[in-house]
């Protein structure tokens, strides 16, 4: 069931969000073994469903999200609630105050879960945290979740909960959603606070909503969007409509499909789910685009550099602690205490030329269509995947076709695609805040609408 | 190229010799990629770091 459907059968009367949000936690007991969850909060679920149940008798409607069962990805804070980051450092941290998304979805009356495992300190794309556990993939369990919000992902994807928030400073929202068979937007950089949450990397965090589909994504979105004085990068762009259904939002449109980087060394499965992607939208009436990309292995570079800079100086002062960093993030972390300054600035300068130059594809395309990641979920445990017959690491192939867009601070959705085997994405790559096109060119893309 | 092991000694950073030892492949990759681009930026180019109103114009 989807956030459209629990929403209509709720004000219809043939569901409570009692009975959604225990539905919800027998869910989540019976898929313990996926290790979705950091914290159940059980006793606050039932008092916010009851509450919502209570409010909808009376004609109080929050809107779409009332009474929906949900989850925060464990960077979140929430005051009086555990909100670890997946860290040994943090395991007993207990915020004095809300994050603004949590705020934001306690006003639209949602009612919360939990708090979903991650990756240590969301600075990886495994989610085998070495102080919690490994999340599992709901599809397969003996391979990961993708990260690092891979716990919202497993959640998702096993039915616990409806929606659940991620964050995203490499692709952390889109490679979970595409492993685990979800939909996950990372909006444009300013469209969502980020205040109340633990920082990664300060320029290239971005917070955002996994769902079913495309249209669950927007609903939640458009609950969550908007300035937010508390966040310094918070954008004063008016906050569109980002929930409603548009079954032909492809027709007349052009999509980009990138002859570079994007169709290279690329698992053949992913290919050709890829490919019907491409002839759905087709069929659903967009005009396919022919385009070369500024190259996104350079930008990639240049994430590199600014993410192990900016997120080493944050955990500095934590760093004398190494027995409680794990192996994976304590290796990342050390790297980037030994870049240059020179370089982390010229990276900077260099975020600058590449936006410019990805700022003219627009004169060209309404979107861009890219496979989310060029692999499947690989198994637990693999350093390496095999791709055209040669060795690639894990994290890099995971990320190389997302990380660059956290740079150019582009709108980015991942949907899934139908494909024989595990789950595979695709991504739509839009404009500044273009939110709104893209849900609907992916939501289009995946359920084409013939005239 | 730049010798790692050496820099973290130099700059006296707690990290054993085994780490530093794993961390050099990976360094050396990123230099080797990274380097060459700065070479294109032009002396107008600024970096790419938001500047709020509020910490510019509050005390």
């Amino acid at each position: 069931m989807t956030i459209v459907e629990a929403a209509a059968e709720l004000r219809a009367r043939k569901v409570s969000s009692v009975e959604l949000t225990r539905e919800s936690l027998r869910t989540i007991h019976a898929n313990e073994h996926l290790n979705a969850f950091m914290t159940v909060t059980e006793d606050l679920a039932l008092e916010q469903a009851r509450r919502a149940d209570e409010e909808l008798a009376r004609g109080e409607d929050r809107g779409p999200l009332h009474g929906i069962p949900y989850a925060l990805k464990d960077v979140f804070s929430t005051k009086g609630i555990r909100t670890t980051c997946g860290s040994r450092i943090f395991a007993d941290h207990i915020p004095d105050h809300d994050s603004a998304v949590y705020e934001k979805l306690t006003q639209a009356g949602a009612v919360l879960m939990g708090k979903t495992g991650l990756q240590e300190f969301a600075y990886g794309i495994t989610c085998n945290n070495p102080h919690f556990g490994a999340i599992r993939n709901p599809r397969d369990p003996k391979r990961i979740p993708g990260g690092s919000s891979g716990g919202s992902a497993a959640a998702v994807a096993s039915g616990m909960v409806f929606f659940a928030m991620g964050s995203d400073t490499g692709g952390s929202i889109r490679i979970p959603a595409a492993f685990c068979g979800c939909a996950g937007i990372k909006p444009t950089t300013g469209r969502v606070s980020r205040y109340g949450v633990m920082p990664l990397d300060f320029s290239l965090d971005h917070m955002g909503p996994l769902a079913r589909t495309a249209q669950d994504t927007g609903i939640v979105l458009q609950a969550i969007a908007g300035f937010d004085s508390r966040d310094d990068t918070s954008s004063r762009q008016p906050v569109g409509d980002y929930g409603t259904h548009a079954p032909r939002a492809l027709k007349g449109k052009r999509v980009g499909v990138p002859e570079n980087f994007y169709n290279e060394r690329l698992l053949p499965g992913v290919a050709s789910a890829f490919q019907s992607a491409l002839r759905g939208a087709e069929s659903a009436g967009a005009r396919l685009a022919p385009i070369h990309v500024p190259d996104p292995a350079e930008i990639n570079v240049v994430s590199r550099v600014i993410l192990l800079s900016e997120a080493s100086a944050l955990m500095e002062p934590y760093l004398h602690r190494r027995g409680d960093f794990g192996a994976d993030v304590l290796a990342l972390l050390d790297q980037g205490r030994l870049l240059p300054a020179t370089d982390y600035v010229n990276a900077q300068r260099l975020r600058r030329l590449f936006q410019k130059d990805w700022a003219r594809l627009w004169n060209e395309v309404d979107c861009i269509f890219t496979p989310t990641a060029p692999i499947t979920a690989p198994e637990i445990g693999a350093v390496t995947v095999d791709i055209d017959g040669a060795p690639e690491d894990v994290r890099l192939a995971s990320t190389r076709y997302v990380r660059a867009i956290n740079v150019l601070g582009l709108p980015a959705i991942s949907v899934p695609l139908p494909s024989e085997g595990m789950p595979v994405g695709l991504q739509v790559i839009g404009k500044p805040f273009a939110e709104a096109e893209i849900i609907g060119f992916g939501a289009a893309a995946i359920s084409p609408q013939k005239d | 190229m730049t010798d790692w092991t050496a820099l973290i000694k130099a700059r006296g950073l707690d990290i054993p010799d085994e780490a530093a030892a794993n961390l050099t492949a990976a360094l050396t990759g990123l230099e080797r990629d990274f380097r060459p681009l700065p070479a294109r930026l032009p002396f107008t180019i600024e970096p790419a770091i938001t500047v709020s109103e509020g910490a510019v114009t509050s005390e």
